[in-house]
């Protein structure tokens, strides 16, 4: 993978794992900085400049390993945290709210990953209820486990924690690491689906839809559960029948090992909202949801929306299997 | 619009003959010059002019956010050959913690570098540039611009072993013409760069203005029909110009248009 720079904090610089990262890397040049946030985080970045071609800064994250999720935000578990060991994604959503949160499109790399399984098993020692962690909040979990090796370093650890699951959100089709180990109900692998007229207007750089279902398959195929995630669930042709498409995903996947199904909006807080207009003036999708959003109509309509496509999908799903985030 | 600031006039006078720039004769803190394109400001040497070099341009052709900004230069550095040329990827002050990290676009057979931006003149001669305006420029710049259209490139003109002649004016002037076809090139890629940060939706936004400018809206009521009529256009749909020809119906004409768009 060719990247413009790679930005390495300067404590981090001979550790095993950065060395891994940079020699699986084409880079233009190396640049040492103390702290991650001296780049990642300065104002006044032009984030659609430096997605066309973005660099990587490896870094220590060193506090706030674990967030917890929004109360929405469950897939019949408990307590649900989420913790993110990358900043940014390599695909290039228009809906992404990334893109409102971060100044910065470059890649940030935590590679600490001891810390983030530390901190997870302590939280599950403090209590005896049940934990979901979902990966993949602020990236995409997949995407880059070829240059990170995240996914591969976590799973036998995460399996021998009690109580809790772990689910691996992703878009990518790069299921490697996945179809190399061992099934376990402790690590949920979840797949974001749109049609692919969505894809094609909406989730640039991402693979198509029927890519991902064959990656779901084979995922199904040797024991894997898998999640399957409408969230966003886009849907703009008003003419087509939704019906149909969700017939499509649901006949070609075994109903038994489908873990969950969640149905979502679009959403985001209007001040991201606003400030990626700023750099989209032009993008329809996007100022129509911010008139909605001024409007108040928004969240009406996207609830009625929630509703009847759970309707629709109980006919082809348990229905105890789907969630409304 | 690219912006050059550059420290004195022998390093300067290629570009100003190059670029065929013209003098602006009514402005006397600093030698300022121009072309449709392009504006070139001889700051003087050090960072803090450097800076007031950048706000003193800006101000003065038209406080235009997110222009390109270019500072060029001669440095010195260990080891490096006289002439090389480099683009600059990391900016420190020697007197501070103060670091910034331009976007450094790439062009084919150039090398980066980090500069290193010192307050007096010096002999410590290391791997980074050094010079003493980079980091006063970038700074006041970022004011005003995106990081990713902020850049810098040095020349080198001295190492540990060897320097030129700085009080030969063609001497200093060469170093840069000899360099004419990549400062051509980087000129190019740093103007296609602003290109891409600014979406262009000039025509629409144009329509829009004359459409509702025959209203007398508030300014809420302006900043709605505004936004409502450029969903309408990006939306492609077909729209009753007449609505806008009778100033009374201002509230009348924002239902129209959230009709139309289903709102």
């Amino acid at each position: 993978m060719r990247i413009k720079n790679l930005y390495i904090e300067r404590d981090v610089l001979k550790e095993k794992r950065t060395l891994e990262i940079q020699n699986k890397l084409k880079f233009d040049d190396i640049i040492i900085c103390n702290s991650y946030q001296e780049v990642f985080n300065v104002k006044n970045q032009n984030f659609r400049i430096q997605k066309k071609d973005p660099s990587i800064i490896i870094a220590r994250k060193k506090q706030n390993f674990l967030l917890e999720a929004p109360k929405d935000f469950s897939i019949g578990y408990k307590n649900n945290y989420y913790f993110s060991h990358m900043l940014n994604c390599l695909y290039d959503c228009r809906y992404c709210y990334l893109q409102g949160m971060f100044n910065s499109a470059n890649y940030v790399i935590f590679i600490n990953y001891n810390d983030f399984l530390e901190c997870i098993k302590k939280k599950v020692e403090s209590s005896n209820e049940n934990f979901c962690f979902f990966s993949g909040y602020d990236c995409d979990s997949l995407a880059f486990e070829e240059y990170t090796g995240f996914i591969k370093f976590f799973l036998d650890k995460f399996k021998r924690i009690k109580n809790s699951v772990l689910e691996i959100r992703s878009k990518s089709t790069n299921i490697k690491c996945l179809l190399n180990t061992k099934p376990t109900p402790k690590v949920i692998p979840a797949f974001s689906l749109n049609s692919n007229e969505e894809i094609n207007f909406l989730e640039y750089k991402t693979p198509r839809l029927n890519n991902r279902i064959d990656a779901i398959r084979k995922l199904q195929d040797i024991g894997w559960n898998v999640g399957l995630r409408f969230d966003p669930f886009i849907w703009m042709n008003e003419k087509r029948n939704v019906k149909f498409f969700l017939r499509d995903i649901f006949s070609s996947l075994n109903e038994k090992r489908i873990h969950s199904v969640t149905i979502g909006n679009f959403r985001m807080p209007k001040g991201y909202l606003k400030r990626i207009l700023k750099m989209h003036n032009n993008d329809s999708f996007l100022l129509e949801n911010y008139l909605k959003q001024d409007y108040n109509i928004l969240k009406d309509k996207n609830k009625s929306g929630q509703d009847i496509l759970k309707n629709i999908m109980s006919s082809f799903v348990d229905e105890s299997k789907i969630y409304l985030n | 619009m690219i912006h050059l600031i550059i420290a004195t006039f022998p390093e300067a006078n290629y570009f100003i003959k190059y670029l065929h720039l013209k003098k602006i004769r009514s402005i006397s803190e600093f030698n300022v010059y121009y072309s449709s394109k392009f504006t070139l400001t001889i700051s003087g040497i050090g960072k803090v002019n450097a800076a007031i070099a950048v706000a003193q341009t800006y101000q003065e052709f038209g406080k235009n956010r997110n222009n390109n900004w270019l500072n060029i230069g001669i440095a010195g550095h260990n080891n490096s050959k006289l002439g090389d040329i480099y683009i600059i990827n990391k900016i420190s002050e020697d007197n501070s913690d103060k670091r910034f990290f331009p976007y450094s676009p790439s062009i084919t057979n150039v090398r980066n570098n980090s500069c290193i931006t010192y307050e007096n003149e010096n002999n410590k001669y290391n791997h980074s540039l050094s010079d003493m305006e980079l980091s006063g420029f970038f700074e006041a710049a970022n004011k005003y611009s995106y990081k990713e259209l902020i850049h810098s490139i040095k020349i080198v003109s001295d190492n540990k072993y060897d320097s030129i002649d700085f009080k030969d004016k063609k001497v200093v002037e060469r170093l840069f013409s000899d360099k004419s076809l990549i400062f051509n090139k980087f000129f190019k890629i740093i103007e296609s760069l602003s290109n891409d940060a600014i979406n262009n939706t000039i025509m629409i936004d144009r329509k829009i203005d004359q459409l509702i400018g025959k209203v007398k809206f508030t300014s809420s009521e302006n900043e709605q029909a505004k936004k409502l009529l450029k969903l309408v256009f990006l939306k492609k749909k077909k729209i009753d110009y007449d609505i806008f020809n009778n100033s009374n119906n201002k509230k009348e004409i924002i239902n129209q248009l959230k009709i139309l768009l289903k709102l």
